[in-house]
């Protein structure tokens, strides 16, 4: 996960402020300085140090967007589809593809109102239980009284490994270290000029053993870690969590509903993305940010499944609109099973 | 009276026509499928111990007991290799020329089949209770469990299609992939399946 700093200095005088932020800034007598974005809302009462927490936890929720990457992983009969906010609950040989826009708060001159992301994110398994992904993508930036600019995302790659496989109890734990590395994307469209590392944990857990009849379906997965940043990058701890009712498995595990094919299947799910950034600001304490995406994932077990779900920023400094994310994953093991691209690089030896 | 006689002579001798007849179909329906080329435990097939070498016809039903294990040349030069516990129906195996139709149905157990490649269209399908599972690539080496209330299929190399039998869906399995399907739903959406879980089968179904 990706947490942008702007280039602004808390301790910038408000002769330099005005000269800084021009016309866009205008002052309000009775409370303060007000914001003539695109938004045109009252910037008023809204203190400096706060337009910034919040300038930087709109780029951290837009920087989680494309870097976030997910893929098919199965636990016993449960097939966990691939979600499109937190991270792959587990490593699998899979392509996948992003397309995310968000509107954004501009608070001055060249200021994104609306950032699109463009990615891509290649899985390779190395052991059956070992995996790594490369991440790449492009941001488009939308600017409040500017051009609209496009750069490179930066370059991301996790190593991820599955600890615990319970198939019988529909459950697994991953452990995963990823690595964000700084100055390799376009810093012009908003990537980060220093890295960062993350080290975290991530989980899956189905329903479909316990006694609960038509509940059965459900399944809960989670992401936990905590991002460092390198240089004045800020740090933060994030959390996930999502929840999901898998038709498939209802129509395949626990009873022959009458519906439609392509309801067979769907997938409702709901992530929930919380982050809390420390500041290294003294004063500015912390703030945090809390992004419900609820949606839908669609997948018949042919290779391929498509995702689509609003990011909704329920907190003020989470977002300022909603956003839309899609995502298509190609299942390489299943559509390229016998090559390398599909199967581990080193498989455990098969009986004769 | 001796023309009852005569009468009775030929209605004698068109019954022993008639039984004739139906010796030399029911011969020629017994349609060679394969033969046993090993054989652990008492297999039998309706009731007859098998050895090594002997026949295995269109119609026969094997029967392996729970510990043993039986391996089978079919003519196409595919071989199945049924697991202990388990009992099997040739319901059709017809291999013409280029051509072949095979349909065998397992009724509990789990067997290996390693299905060779020929060069025009084939069909191989072994029914459970719960669906058929038929053979989607030209040549396949797969595994099929069936169980009380469920079949399991994985897949070694090649692709299997499997078909719910009550509700009609189906799903293809790749290499490396396995599903189950319970008796009366859809099946489960296919996943890639350990190597251990492989080494399992493998070693259940002795080969």
């Amino acid at each position: 996960m990706r947490l942008s700093v702007l280039p602004n200095d808390p301790n910038l005088s408000k002769k330099r402020w005005k000269l800084h932020f021009g016309e866009a800034f205008t002052r309000n007598a009775k409370t303060g300085y007000e914001n003539r974005s695109t938004r045109h809302r009252d910037r008023g009462r809204c203190p400096y140090y706060y337009c910034r927490i919040a300038s930087v936890l709109a780029f951290a929720l837009a920087g989680l967007v494309p870097i976030a990457s997910n893929a098919y992983t199965a636990a016993g009969d449960r097939n966990f589809p691939a979600q499109l906010i937190l991270p792959q609950i587990g490593p699998t040989d899979a392509l996948w593809l992003p397309i995310s826009t968000l509107p954004m708060e501009a608070f001055k001159p060249f200021d994104p109102t609306r950032q699109t992301n463009f990615g891509g994110t290649y899985s390779k398994l190395i052991t059956e239980d070992l995996g790594i992904e490369l991440a790449d993508g492009l941001i488009h930036r939308d600017r409040l009284r500017a051009s609209s600019v496009t750069g490179a995302q930066n370059f991301r790659a996790t190593l991820q490994y599955e600890a615990i496989l319970d198939p019988p109890h529909e459950f697994l734990l991953s452990v995963l270290l990823k690595h964000e590395f700084g100055g390799t994307g376009d810093q012009a469209a908003g990537s980060e000029k220093h890295g960062a590392t993350t080290p975290g944990v991530t989980f899956g857990k189905g329903l479909g053993d316990l006694p609960i009849g038509y509940w059965r379906p459900l399944a809960i997965t989670g992401f936990a870690g905590y991002e460092f940043g390198e240089g004045p990058r800020t740090n933060s701890f994030q959390v996930g969590i999502s929840i999901q009712y898998s038709i498939p498995y209802l129509v395949s595990k626990v009873a022959n509903v009458n519906m439609p094919r392509f309801l067979r299947g769907m997938t409702p799910i709901t992530e929930v993305f919380f982050t809390n950034p420390v500041e290294h600001v003294p004063g500015q304490g912390t703030n945090t940010t809390l992004v419900v995406a609820p949606g839908v994932s669609y997948s018949r077990g042919r290779g391929w499944e498509l995702g689509i779900e609003a990011m909704i920023p329920t907190t003020r400094t989470a977002g300022h609109g909603i956003g839309v994310i899609a995502q298509l994953l190609v299942q390489l093991d299943y559509l390229l099973p016998e090559s390398v691209v599909g199967r581990p690089i080193f498989v455990p030896t098969e009986l004769p | 009276m001796p023309r009852f006689e005569n009468t009775e002579c030929k209605l004698v001798s068109v019954l022993f026509a008639t039984f004739g007849l139906m010796l030399w179909a029911d011969a020629a329906a017994a349609t060679l499928a394969g033969m046993v080329v090993a054989v652990s435990g008492t297999c039998t097939d309706h009731g007859r111990v098998l050895d090594r070498g002997d026949a295995v016809q269109v119609g026969d039903t094997l029967d392996v007991p729970a510990g043993g294990n039986l391996k089978l040349q079919m003519t196409d030069r595919s071989v199945i290799s049924v697991a202990g516990d388990s009992s099997m129906t040739v319901v059709s195996y017809s291999v013409d020329g280029p051509g072949r139709n095979v349909r065998l149905s397992l009724t509990r157990g789990a067997l290996r089949a390693q299905v060779t490649s020929i060069t025009d269209t084939s069909t191989f399908e072994i029914a459970t209770a719960a669906g058929t599972a038929s053979v989607a690539s030209a040549s396949a080496d797969w595994f099929v469990e069936s169980q009380r209330d469920a079949a399991q299929v994985a897949v070694l190399t090649g692709t299997i299609d499997l078909r719910s039998a009550l509700t009609g869906d189906s799903v293809s399995i790749p290499a490396r992939w396995g599903t189950l399907l319970e008796t009366g739903l859809d099946p489960v959406l296919p996943r890639v399946w350990a190597q251990r879980e492989f080494n399992a089968v493998i070693r259940l179904t002795g080969t």
